[in-house]
């Protein structure tokens, strides 16, 4: 019989789900708790602020002595929309990066909105937020991809939510899970570990990929004429091989406008 | 969960533009489909694909998928297309036997005819995934299939296949393991013959999503539910 402890000790504001894992083998039970712990540290305030933008992993499940799953927030509704599939059958969809960066023909051909610029920059600026945060606080998230970050930008207010939280790493620490690296998304400076500037690299992958519409584009000239030169500025720096000269994340927010979230004091 | 296990290929050739990967599901389509429910399983799987192109834009962009069916002979039963555009998907019709040539032949021209057109549009090719099942023996002259199969192997073929093979129902676990290149699984069960192709379903429908939004061809590394895998022969 599996039992579930609930390490932080707080009763849930909002529904949890619960993931098991395919092969408990493949989970560091330590570092899933300390992922837990990790956010248990936080301020009461600053850790409301994560659970609005992340499935952060909030208690492990054990059976008998080894960590087979994890406990998290269930995915906001408005990071999804219903759907009906060409089968006929009622879906609800999740928000994946990848409706906001598919080329409109794809987009209409879905029913789906397709957002100006402008709006798109706003929701990767509180993705830069969001990252920036969890740098600040020696994590790094490891698989930025079109499947892992949720986005809204209802009533124009754009926001985030993270998936598979359980995936990133804190700094020092090897991660909870295998981290996977998408292979579309490698930054070719990282072939194995996932870091701090890895993560840039991926960001801005997303962000190219945003401006351009094109899911596989890995040329930042590709967004030359398109946007302002902080943005063309940013993108040529984080995507290139010299490791050491690319940017933080809090500049990506910077520049996309957004409102920094607290750090670290 | 990403639980892909990728590989390079190395056909895709270095033209600018765009990229294709193109996805072949070759079908037992003999009169044994009949039973238990397996033709209404493939139908179904068919239509959860389609589902899975529409949900996943990353993967109309740039995964395209053929089917192809076998009995007496084989057919092209739907070209390859962006399965998110096919309003209407085949009707699927058993009869007749199993004869595996035809099968190996279409597919061999199939796949040479969609790279050529593909790489005329300007696209990059990745070299195909191709999944085939069968629930039944071969019922043609094996020297045929054999001859028909080297064709598909052949190393100096730019197009050459990967190819995941499925047996069901009664298929000769052995005959499905010297088709593969890649992975070969079998389900040992005849009377779960139907839900195995389910599974089938589900581990393309994986695979076609997880290679859309990687942008390479990516195969899920757990077998399909109900399956245990072969060692390639």
């Amino acid at each position: 019989m599996e039992r579930v402890a609930v390490i932080d000790g707080e009763s849930p504001r909002c529904p949890l789900v619960r993931k098991t894992y395919y092969d408990p083998g493949e989970v560091n039970g330590g570092s899933l708790t300390r992922l837990v712990s990790w956010r248990r540290s936080l301020d009461p305030a600053v850790r409301a602020d994560l659970d609005t933008w992340s499935a952060w992993p909030r208690s492990v499940v054990i059976d008998g002595d080894r960590a087979i799953g994890t406990l998290m927030s269930e995915v906001p509704t408005a990071y999804s929309e219903p759907v009906q599939l060409p089968s006929g059958t009622e879906a609800s969809v999740l928000n994946e990066l990848q409706f906001l960066m598919a080329p409109p023909e794809l987009l209409a051909k879905r029913r789906r909105r397709v957002l100006a610029l402008e709006q798109r920059l706003a929701v990767l600026g509180a993705l830069a937020s969001a990252m920036s945060f969890l740098h600040e606080h020696d994590i790094a998230v490891g698989d930025v991809s079109t499947k892992n970050c949720l986005w809204n930008d209802a009533d124009s207010v754009a926001s985030v939510f993270l998936v598979d939280c359980d995936a990133v790493r804190l700094l020092g620490t090897v991660p909870a899970v295998v981290q996977a690296n998408t292979p579309g998304w490698n930054d070719p400076a990282f072939p194995g570990g996932l870091n701090h500037q890895s993560d840039v690299y991926k960001f801005a992958l997303t962000v190219l990929r945003t401006i351009t519409q094109r899911f596989h584009e890995r040329d930042p000239a590709a967004a030359s004429g398109l946007v302002d030169r902080p943005i063309a500025t940013l993108l040529r720096a984080s995507l290139t091989a010299d490791v050491e000269a690319r940017p933080a994340l809090r500049s990506w927010a910077a520049v996309l406008g957004s409102e920094a979230l607290p750090s670290r004091s | 969960m990403p639980v892909g296990e990728a590989y390079q290929h190395s056909g895709a050739d270095e033209v600018e533009g765009g990229f294709v990967m193109p996805f072949y599901l070759v079908c037992d389509l003999s009169a044994s489909m009949r039973q238990g429910g397996r033709i209404r399983a493939l139908q179904d799987a068919l239509a959860s694909l389609r589902d899975a192109f529409f949900l996943n834009p990353v993967v109309s962009d740039c995964a395209r998928l053929c089917v192809i069916g076998f009995s007496n002979r084989a057919r092209v039963v739907l070209p390859l297309c962006d399965l998110a555009d096919a309003e209407d998907l085949p009707r699927l019709e058993p009869e007749g036997l199993t004869n595996f040539a035809p099968a190996f032949h279409v597919l061999r021209e199939t796949i040479q005819t969609d790279a050529e057109l593909l790489r005329a549009d300007g696209l990059r090719v990745w070299r195909p995934m191709v999944f085939v099942f069968s629930d039944g023996a071969p019922t043609d002259d094996p020297e045929h299939w054999r001859r028909a199969l080297e064709s598909l192997h052949d190393p100096m073929w730019p197009a050459r296949p990967d190819i995941v093979s499925f047996g069901v129902g009664e298929a000769v676990h052995e005959v499905l393991a010297e088709i593969a290149t890649l992975r070969c699984y079998v389900s040992p069960d005849p009377d779960f013959a139907a839900g195995a192709i389910a599974s089938v379903g589900d581990l393309v429908v994986r695979s076609v999503v997880a290679s859309g939004s990687s942008g390479e061809p990516v195969l899920p590394d757990r077998p399909p539910e109900g399956f245990d895998e072969l060692d390639i022969l």
